[in-house]
């Protein structure tokens, strides 16, 4: 599975990938904003994305706005620290598969993963 | 300056960063939900800072601008201030913000403003004490200036002796022009243990 994390922080996307089942088969990249994450899939290196919101150059809003709009069935797994109610209603409008609030753990990426039918 | 904050690799500024991104998260959901509003969140940046030195603190665009500060003050192995700068007007958005009008929006300013200061000094720095696993306790938020700028404020002599974290963290209304902006200041004697904390969850990643 190819897997593209999308976070700003370095250690943000340790954390997912250190979340990630140990079985799972994975192929991972890394973009730091959202103008590298689509230039990431683009180059085909995404089926599910993991995607922070709060992000210099282009947020997580945006990327996902840009991202279903040129794939309605792009799978994206969204990662914030922002937990209000509104933020996540709106990613949920934009069309991403699950909320994960951070710091994420294996557990909850495990939650995230079966919730879309990926494991 | 020869401080361990100043000194931070960019690794440990990245993980106290993101500590801090953690933390500012829970303090937008508190503020939405008191204010019944959606808080836009800004990237927060961190400069390490000595906030007596007058040549640093003019990097940060808050410092120059006069304000509403208000302060609370956190105890324990991590120890310090926090301060809340709220722009000129700050106090009337607020108020407007929360539904208050005429005279009663003039005496509800002083208390919202600390209650606010209260809800995102609880949020920032609980969150970043629980995810680094001390206790902290609290005094009572108070109003530290009006209409002075923060520069001058930090460079009174109760604030020697500390560091800073600039949390360039913007807190944003803008269906109600309402802003506010985060400085934490920690004591030199706690800046060790921050350090170490952060050595130690680099070293579990």
């Amino acid at each position: 599975m190819k897997i593209l994390i999308v976070d700003d922080s370095a250690m943000s996307r340790k954390l997912v990938m250190k979340a990630l089942p140990e079985d799972l088969e994975a192929v991972v990249t890394q973009a730091a904003n959202g103008e590298e994450a689509l230039a990431a899939y683009h180059a085909g290196h995404a089926e599910v994305i993991f995607l922070d919101l709060t992000m210099p150059v282009m947020d997580g809003f945006r990327t996902l706005e840009l991202l279903k709009g040129e794939d309605a069935n792009a799978v994206v797994i969204v990662i914030s620290a922002d937990i209000q109610p509104q933020a996540q209603q709106r990613v949920r409008d934009l069309g991403a598969a699950a909320f994960v609030k951070k710091p994420i753990t294996p557990e909850a990426m495990q939650a995230a993963l079966h919730e879309i039918g990926l494991i | 300056m020869s401080s361990q904050l100043a000194n931070l690799r960019d690794e440990q500024r990245d993980v106290l960063q993101e500590l801090m991104n953690v933390a500012m998260g829970q303090g937008a959901d508190r503020l939405a939900r008191l204010t019944e509003t959606f808080v836009t969140l800004s990237v927060p940046r961190i400069h390490p800072l000595d906030v007596t030195d007058a040549s640093l603190l003019e990097q940060l665009a808050i410092a120059s601008q006069p304000a509403i500060i208000t302060r609370q003050s956190f105890l324990g192995r991590l120890r310090g201030e926090v301060m809340v700068c709220f722009g000129e007007n700050g106090a009337d958005q607020l108020a407007g913000l929360m539904g208050y009008e005429g005279e009663e929006q003039d005496s509800i300013q002083d208390e919202l403003m600390l209650d606010v200061t209260n809800i995102l000094t609880g949020a920032c720095i609980n969150g970043l004490a629980q995810q680094v696993e001390l206790k902290v306790s609290y005094g009572p938020p108070a109003l530290l200036s009006r209409g002075r700028q923060l520069q001058d404020v930090l460079g009174s002599q109760e604030f020697r002796g500390h560091q800073a974290l600039v949390l360039e963290i913007h807190f944003e209304v803008a269906t109600h022009s309402f802003y506010c902006d985060l400085l934490v200041c920690i004591t030199e004697d706690a800046v060790a243990t921050v350090v170490e904390v952060i050595d130690q969850l680099l070293s579990d990643i």
